[in-house]
Formats: C-alpha cells, structure tokens, sequence
C-alpha cells in the first residue's frame, strides 16, 4: 500500500513540488495553532525535499532519463538540480521558521507562513515547468508572496521595502511576457526544451528577448544593478522574510536562470546573445554586490550583497556556456544557499542587532549561531574546504578550460572582495568585545537553530568530501548542456 | 608506532595542544605543565619522523579529496622531515620561554595566546608536509587565520589595524595569486602533485611558466617577497612570544618552505628553466631587497623591528637560494631556513626576555646589558654571529652554500649581494650585541626584583648551541636532503 | 478609400506597446510618490499585455499578464494603504528619510 502511493508520488513528483506546499498554505490559514501550522509546513517541505532527493538519487545519479513527453510539468536537468537546492533550502528556512515567526503578531504568523510554503512552490513550480507561461507564472506566484511576506511583520520599513518589490517585480514581469512574446514570435516554440532545435526566423528579436527575460530574473534574483529592491526588504523586513527571500527567492530566481540559459545557449543563433548578457550581468553583480557588500553596516544587507556578488559568479559560470560551467553554477547555487542560511540564520536565532556593531563578540555569547555564521562566512570568502571554495574552483577551472582568463579573473576579484567583507564578519564575531552587548534571545524553539547548523555542517562535509554533489551536478549539466554545439 | 602514524601524530600534536592548554587554563601552573609537557611530545614525534625518514620509510596520509584528483593529503619527505624537527625542537625551547615570559609580564589571555601559536605550528607542519599544491594553499590559508589573532592579541586600535593588514595582505595575494596560479598549473599539468624534478618542466610555454613563477612566489606573501612583506612588519604589534612563533618557527618559514617547494616540485630545474626571465628577475628583486632590509634594519632602534627586518633579509636569502634552479641552491635555501629558524629564534627570544624584565626595547639600552645578563646576551650574541653568517654558526653554511652555488651557475651579481646583505647585517646586529657584552652595566637593569627566571635565560641559550648544529650535521643533512632535488626515476 | 498596411498597423502597434512598457517603466522607477509607481506598475503590465497581443502570442499569455496585473495592483494598493497608515505619507523619499533615521537611531529591526 505505502510503496504503491510512493510509486505514485515519484511518476507525480514535478506535480506534487508544486502543490504540497500549496496545499500545505491551505492547511496553514486554517489550522488555529501556531505549532501545528509550523509543523505542516515543515512537513510538507521535507516531502518535497524528499521527492526532489529520491529523484534525484534515481534519475540524476543511476542516468536514468526523465523525458518530459507533452507533459507540463518534468524534473530534467539543470531545473532537477536547481529544484534539489530549493527544497533543501526551503527545508531550512521552514524548520527555522519555528524561531523566527516570533517577529509576528499571532494573526499573521498563519499568513506569514502560507505565503513562504507559497514562494518555495512558485520557484520550485518554475524548475519543473516546462513552457515559458509556466514559468512566469510560477515565478510571479513566488514574486507576489515573497512582497506580501516581506510586508508582514518587522517594523514599518518593511512596507517601503515591499513597495519597492511591486516597482521592481511589475518592470519584471512586463520584461519577461516582452522577451517570451519575442522569442516566440522569433522561434515559433512555447516549451523551452524545444529551444536548441528551433528554426529560428528572426535571430535579433529572439536574441532581444532572451535577453529580456534574463533581465527579468535578474532583477527578481537581486542582482546588480537590477537590486535596488533587495537592500530596502533584506534591512528591514522580517527575518523569516529576509530569510525566505535570501535562500529561496534569490536562489529560485538564479536556479530559473541557469535553467533558461541551459535551454537556450544551445539553441543556433542565439548562444552567443545568451552568453554575453550572462556575462555582463555576471561582471555588473560581482563588482557592483562586492563593492555594496564591502561598504555595509547592516549584517543582513552584507549578506544579501554578498549574495548579489555570489549570484555575479554564477552568472559568470553560467556564460561560459559549457557543462563545466553549468555544473560549477550549480554548485555555487547550493553553497549560496547554504551559506546564506547559516549567516542570516544566525543572526536570526541569536537575535542580535542588525548593526555590524551587534555582532561584536557573538561568537563567545551565542557560540552555536557565531559557528554558523562563521562556517557560512568562510564558504562566502571561498575558504579552502568549503562548499564555497568547490564552486569557485569549479567556475575558475571552466573558465580556464574555455580560456575566458578575464571570467576567472573575475571571479577571483569576488573572492578577494568575500575576503575583505567575510573577514570582517569572522573579526567582528570573535575578536571583538561588545561596548554594549545585546543580550541574547534563548528561544524555547531550540530545534530551530539546527537547520542553521546543519547547513554549516553541510558547507564544510560537502566542502571536504564533495563528490556525491559533483556527480549530481555533473548529470544535470550534461542532460541539457551536454549537447551544446 | 610506524612513519604514518607518526606523520598523523605530528600533525594533530599541536592541535591537541592547542585544546589542552585552553582547557586548562587556570590554574597557570596546569597550564604552563600542559604547554611544555605536550611541546615535549611533539618534539619527540618530530625526532621520531625525522628517524623514520632518515631510515628510507614513506607514508602518506590522505584525509580528503575535495576536487577530482587533488587530494588533501601530507607525505613524509626530507625536507618536511627537516623543518618538523626544527618545529618540534626549537617549538619546544619556545614553549618553555612562552610560559617564562607569560608569567614575568603578566601577558592577558596567556591560554589563548599558547593556543594560537600552537595552532600556528600545526599549519606550519601541515604546509612542510603538504603533499601537492592545493594541501598547501589550504595549510597557508589555514596559518593565515591561526596566526591573525596572535597579531590582534592586544585588542586595541593598533593592534586591530596591524591584524587587518596581515590578514589583507596574506589572504588577497593567497586568492588573487596563488589560488589562480594553482589552478592554472592544474589546467597545465592536471596535476597538482609534489614531486621531484617539478610537474611544469616542458608542458609550459614559455609565458605561462614566467607568469606562474611570478604568481606563486608573490602568492606566497608569508615568504615576504616585497612588496609582499607589509605582514611581516605589521605583525611587530604581536606579543614577544607570537613574534617568535611567527618569524622564527611558522609563518616566515611556512613561506620560504613554500617558495622552496614550489621551485622544487612544481618547476623543477626545466620548469624554471623555462621561466628563466622570471627566475632572474625574482633573484635579482629578492637579493637586491634582502640588502635594502639589512639597510633598513640599521635604521631601526625598536629591536623587535630591527629583528623584523633582519628576519626578512634571512628568509630572502632563502628565497633566492630556492630559485638558483640547482642542487646546491636547494640545499643552500634548505640550510638558509634552517639558520633563520635557529638564530631568529634565540634572538627574538633572547629579546623577549630583555624587554620582560629590564622593559628596554630599544638597540640603544642594551649597552651593557650583557654583565647583569651574562647567558641571555651571549645567546643574542651567537644568534647574531650566525645571523651575520660568521663561521662556525649555522648561517656561514648558508652564507657560504649560497655565495657557491650563485656562482656556479655564473650569477656572480648575486653572490656579491648575499655578501653585502652579510656585512649589512653585521651592521645593523654586531655593534648592539658588542656594546651589550662589553658596555657598563647599567645601574638600574631590572624591572623585576628577582631579574630573569631560568623559564626565560635557559632557552635563549639553548637556542644558541643551536646555531652551531650545522656545524656537526651539514654533511648529513645534505646526504639526508639529497631526495628533494633528485628526480623521480 | 485609403486602407491602411495590416503589417504597417501590426509593427505601430508593437512600436505604441513598446513605447507604453519603456515609459511606464521609467515611471515605475524614477516616481516619488508610491501612488504613482502602482499606477506606473499597473500601466507597465498593460503596455506589456498589449505588446503580447501584438506580437501575436498566444491569447494565454495576455491573459496572464492580465491576471498579473490585477494581483500587482491588488497587493500594491493594500501596500500602500499600509504605507499611508504607517507614516502619513506616501511620498517615498520622505519616507526613506525616515527610515533611514530609525536606522541611525537603532531603531530599525
């Protein structure tokens, strides 16, 4: 009985990532406890992570094929990887949710909730969605919630940084129903998997509008120079918000991005196109994220700017065009995510100020959150046996392998910048004393600290014994990217 | 217990240490009993290592593989065998003297500060040790971070800035040079392995190899190639026994270790044959700044600065000995970090203990000092004579390898300048150590009633006889040495 | 009786959209006043569902971007009513002005 409904869920999973937690922000809006309503959606991201990690283990590693035939929903590829690191990363936040709806009133904490199960399954709706309708749709799903989500709770500064959202998300989405109505007026294809082998009639206006719809995710990922949204929302919100939209929003939308160009580099005519706006993009956020990052006095806006630096590289990566490159953007995908749950995790479940000047001396009074923070630092600076560190070798490597010396340069300034900005973050942390320090929050929600130091574990095992996640994002690029020209 | 348990153990002792003295901190006397009793087991796991190697054994220990053929692994080798022996030894005079002076100044956080340069000397063997590139470069980061809360130790504004400055200078060129260089000789080679005769020679071009060459001997900062050396002297603001650590026995070492294996394992003689502009051009650099920091070092009246500088010229020297692209400068580099480790570590110690209980910190002081301090500064005199390069002390070996084989391979220029930076060091060294012997003693030396313990004389003078070792083992230690310049059938 | 090209009328009116989208975008981002970026935010998703519809996409996607743009302006009316209630104000770099003096003051979360 139970292997036959597990049969079913694994022919279903595409289906089921999206709705389990659709169905599980019902059930949340209606249960009237505030704990049930936490486990729910914890439990229902842990079945998508488990769905996504058991088709993973089937089709990814065993090489099985996972032809997506007409259906509208698959798990293929670079969106099956992507989605992994979303599920997982969904996980996180909803298990330290149970610390973090504390910044809530209890009338919202049941909204708060819904509307993050709402932004992990519009992104994970956007891995596995097949056409370019789909895809926006699921990611203005995601967008919609991650503003309502950011305008709850936190203080009124939330509301400024929400406002912005609606700005920035709108310019979005008018740019990616532009560039998708371009491409298919250009190539006369709707499913994205039929990209590569498209006759394409009008290479300018499919190149424009690929062009468009990489913009479009840009600015819904927080990159540079598309980011004005992200400081506003990261300083002031919420922390489960600030986390959601770090680890989920920012992560989902350059996981649709890897996933678009994976699609749409092999596809004749307009490679070249993809690549180079992946690349100037990739240049902008990287020095525009590491200069931002560098120069903040806000722990949280230093993260969400190093994450726009971060998410520079995968661009880079991604404009390499080759599977290495592909396979290096995955990587450095999970170790954002991962990083980014233990620094913003950590200082959420320290409940210290936000100011740098909060951190000062963490490490010695919250010491379980000063090590997850200081592992998810180091694997930002791409410290030797880091997550961090495999994705910057990975994309160094790829770079050199297609001889793009300057993109490895490029990368390597990143990492010389997360030194100076990670750096500061590990001396203000314990070497340090607090003129006057906060004192710290013991929340009886205790369980909510180990998706935080569980990412770090990870950062730092996946850092060190790294090749069960090599072989996964090797699968992935090469189920689309391996057949580029 | 076998060679790979041994290499296992050396690497873990200082850890261990490490652990041990935080955890007992209080009282001091636990403290102190635990920071010598476990120094003394890591200098007998380094006599033991260095039998073992002496005696043809191999081991190798792999504790990852983080990337695909690069594994984070050590091996046991001459030259690793050489520098944990003089870790272990000269760390285990060091230990004694840090509990000396801890306890005469009265040192803020003592376990910390232990802790850390305990930590230094792990990351200092495991770069010794480091079987390829990329165990290096996780080992130097690693020594970098270990060794930035010794600069920061004090806590104020200055010390904080001088941290930040070695923590920027160290970590910037270790990604902005050494990092891509690394993965540039693995795109080259596909390999990332140490091994005799060098990895590069004839798969280089020509540009690649000068530029590689370039990239590793500045991305090596701890090695102190200007303009990398701005650590070196920003790391003045550290306590005496941290300046000691990382001068004398971790990081300045660390990085004429590295230098040294990357001219010998990954170039080799036809490697840096290949980047033969780049090889001339970084002996002329090291050896024209080797005589500007003896140069300097005159100029100077703080000792421990004077000391930073004498230190810089001595590690240059060995720098320059790695890249003669011979034998005999290999074994002179090898001789050359050998007399730095042994005489730095008298000196520094040697005025630890004059600053700890006469407070003189000054070159100018230490007139007369010698009457009232008989043992410590004929310690400091000795160190200074080997410093110099003064027969029979260890740097006359090095001095006298160097100045041969600079001219055997027809760089004359470059013997003339190990020469002058020699009579530059006297200079700066002799008149202080001359004047302190045979000066009036002062009137009033001592800031401490009962002068200094035997904690903080008898390592200073160990650390003397020391520099005479060379004397009885330089024949043996090239016999011992010889694997590291033959290559690999 | 003068009859217009439908290939002419086609590209005016992918020209006009375009022109709607660019200039409501620069509204969208540039406005001082909140009101005005959700009225910019609204007219950037209409201009963008005419331009669909020129382009001669599938009729889903203009009503996509329809459906869109209601949820946009829904949300962003409800926004903005918060903003009125929270600060009395809806002018943005006033707002901003007092944010940023929350923050000085360590007020902010």
């Amino acid at each position: 009985m139970i292997g036959e409904v597990l049969e079913t869920a694994r022919a279903h999973a595409p289906l089921l990532l999206v709705t389990t937690p659709l169905l599980a922000a019902a059930f949340v809006l209606l249960a009237p406890i505030s704990r049930l309503n936490w486990a729910i959606g914890v439990a229902a991201m842990a079945w998508s992570a488990w769905l996504v990690l058991d088709a993973t283990a089937r089709l990814l590693l065993a090489g099985a094929s996972a032809g997506a035939g007409a259906s509208p929903l698959a798990l293929e590829g670079i969106g099956h990887a992507g989605a992994a690191v979303l599920a997982c990363a969904g996980l996180a936040v909803m298990v330290a949710a149970g610390a973090n709806l504390r910044d809530f009133g209890s009338r919202e904490r049941p909204l708060a909730l819904a509307l993050g199960l709402c932004v992990c399954s519009g992104w994970q709706g956007a891995m596995v969605a097949q056409d370019l309708l789909g895809v926006f749709l699921a990611c203005e799903t995601a967008w919609l919630a991650s503003v309502g989500l950011a305008a709850l709770g936190g203080e009124r500064g939330a509301l400024n940084g929400a406002m912005r959202m609606i700005s920035a998300g709108a310019a979005s989405a008018a740019m990616f129903l532009l560039g998708a109505a371009l491409l298919m007026r250009g190539t006369g294809v709707v499913r994205m998997s039929e990209l590569p082998l498209a006759q394409i009639e009008a290479p300018i206006s499919s190149a424009v509008g690929v062009a468009l719809i990489i913009v479009s995710l840009a600015a819904k990922a927080g990159l540079a120079p598309f980011h004005a949204w992200l400081p506003a929302v990261a300083g002031r919100t919420s922390a489960f918000a600030a986390l959601t939209l770090a680890c989920v929003g920012v992560v989902g939308a350059l996981a649709v991005m890897a996933r678009f160009a994976a699609y749409a580099i092999p596809a004749p005519a307009l490679g070249e196109s993809v690549t180079n706006v992946l690349t100037a993009l990739g240049v902008a956020g990287v020095a525009i994220g590491s200069l931002q990052a560098i120069g903040a006095a806000n722990v949280r806006r230093l993260a969400v700017y190093a994450g726009a630096a971060q998410g520079g590289c995968v661009l880079l990566a991604l404009g390499l065009g080759s599977p290495a490159g592909f396979a290096a953007s995955l990587l450095q995908l999970g170790a954002l995510a991962a990083a980014g749950i233990a620094v913003l995790g950590g200082v959420a479940a320290s409940g210290c100020k936000l100011n740098l000047d909060g951190l000062d001396g963490l490490g010695r009074r919250a010491p379980v959150s000063g090590a997850a923070m200081l592992v998810g630092a180091l694997s930002l600076m791409g410290a030797p046996l880091t997550l961090g560190f495999l994705g910057r070798w990975r994309a160094i490597e790829a770079a050199v392998g297609v001889d793009l010396w300057w993109s490895a340069g490029a990368i390597i300034a990143a990492s010389l910048a997360a030194a100076i900005y990670a750096g500061r973050l590990i001396e203000r942390l314990y070497f340090r004393r607090s003129a006057t320090p906060t004192p710290i929050q013991h929340d009886p929600w205790r369980i909510s600290i180990f998706p935080v130091l569980i990412c770090g574990a990870l950062v730092l095992a996946l850092g060190v014994e790294p090749s069960m996640l090599l072989r996964v994002a090797q699968a992935a690029s090469h189920q689309i990217a391996g057949d580029a020209p | 217990m076998n060679a790979e348990l041994g290499l296992l153990a050396i690497l873990v002792l200082p850890v261990a240490q490490a652990a041990l003295v935080l955890a007992c901190a209080r009282p001091p006397g636990l403290r102190d009993a635990a920071y010598i009793l476990s120094a003394c087991a890591i200098a007998g796991v380094a006599f033991f290592v260095f039998n073992e190697t002496a005696h043809g054994a191999q081991a190798r220990v792999v504790l990852a593989r983080p990337l695909p053929n690069v594994d984070l692994a050590f091996a046991l080798e001459p030259l690793g065998a050489m520098v944990a022996l003089l870790i272990g030894g000269l760390g285990l005079l060091h230990a004694i003297h840090s509990a000396g002076f801890v306890r005469a100044t009265h040192e803020k956080s003592p376990a910390r500060l232990m802790a850390f340069m305990a930590l230094t000397s792990a990351c200092a063997l495991a770069v010794a040790f480091s079987a390829n590139l990329f165990t290096m470069f996780v080992a130097m980061q690693a020594l970098t971070l270990a060794a930035f809360p010794l600069v920061e130790h004090r806590g104020d504004e200055a010390a904080g800035a001088a941290g930040r400055l070695f923590l920027a200078v160290l970590l910037a060129s270790s990604i902005g040079l050494f990092l891509p260089a690394m993965v540039w000789t693995y795109a080259i080679a596909g390999v990332l392995d140490f091994r005799p005769g060098g990895v590069l020679g004839g798969l280089a071009d020509p540009v690649s190899a000068n530029l590689l060459l370039v990239m590793f001997v500045f991305g090596i900062a701890a090695a102190a190639v200007p303009p990398m050396h701005r650590w070196l002297m920003a790391s003045r603001e550290a306590p005496s026994p941290a300046l000691t650590s990382m001068y004398a026995l971790t990081v300045l070492p660390a990085g004429c270790i590295g230098v040294f294996k990357v001219a010998a394992f990954v170039f080799g003689a036809s490697g840096l044959a290949d980047a033969r502009l780049a090889t001339q051009a970084l002996i002329v650099l090291a050896g024209a700044s080797m005589c500007v920091a003896a140069l300097v070092a005159l100029s100077k009246q703080d000792v421990h600065e004077r000391l930073a500088y004498t230190c810089l010229a001595q590690a240059l020297a060995a720098v320059l000995g790695a890249l003669l692209t011979i034998p005999a400068g290999l074994f002179a580099s090898a001789l050359q970090i050998t007399a730095l480790m042994c005489s730095a570590a008298t000196l520094l110690m040697a005025s630890g203990t004059i600053a700890a209980v006469t407070g003189r910190t000054q070159a100018g002081a230490y007139a007369g000092l010698g009457r009232v301090m008989p043992w410590t500064l004929a310690g400091f005199a000795l160190a200074s004579a080997s410093m110099v390069g003064m027969p029979p002390f260890a740097g006359a070996w090095a001095k006298l390898w160097l100045i041969a084989s600079s001219s055997s391979v027809g760089l004359v220029w470059a013997a003339v300048l190990v020469g002058l930076a020699a009579i530059l060091t006297f200079a700066h060294l002799g008149p202080m150590a001359a004047n302190a012997l045979s000066g009036r003693a002062p009137p009033d030396a001592f800031i401490r009633p009962d002068g200094a313990s035997f904690l903080l004389v008898a390592p200073v003078a160990l650390g003397a006889v020391a520099t005479l070792s060379l004397l009885v083992f330089a024949s043996a230690l090239s016999e011992f040495l010889k694997p590291v310049w033959t290559p690999m059938p | 009786m003068m009859s217009l090209d439908p290939a002419l009328l086609a590209k005016v009116a992918i020209a006009a959209s375009m022109a709607l989208v660019v200039l409501s975008v620069v509204t969208l981002l540039t406005a001082s006043n909140a009101g005005k970026r959700l009225a910019g935010a609204a007219v950037v998703m209409l201009g963008a569902a005419l331009a669909v519809s020129a382009l001669r996409a599938p009729q889903i996607f203009v009503s996509a971007a329809v459906a869109v743009a209601l949820a946009y302006a829904a949300l962003g009316a409800l926004i903005l009513i918060r903003l009125q209630e929270a600060y009395g104000d809806t002018e943005l770099p006033a707002i901003d002005a007092v944010d940023d003096d929350a923050e000085g003051s360590g007020r902010a979360p």
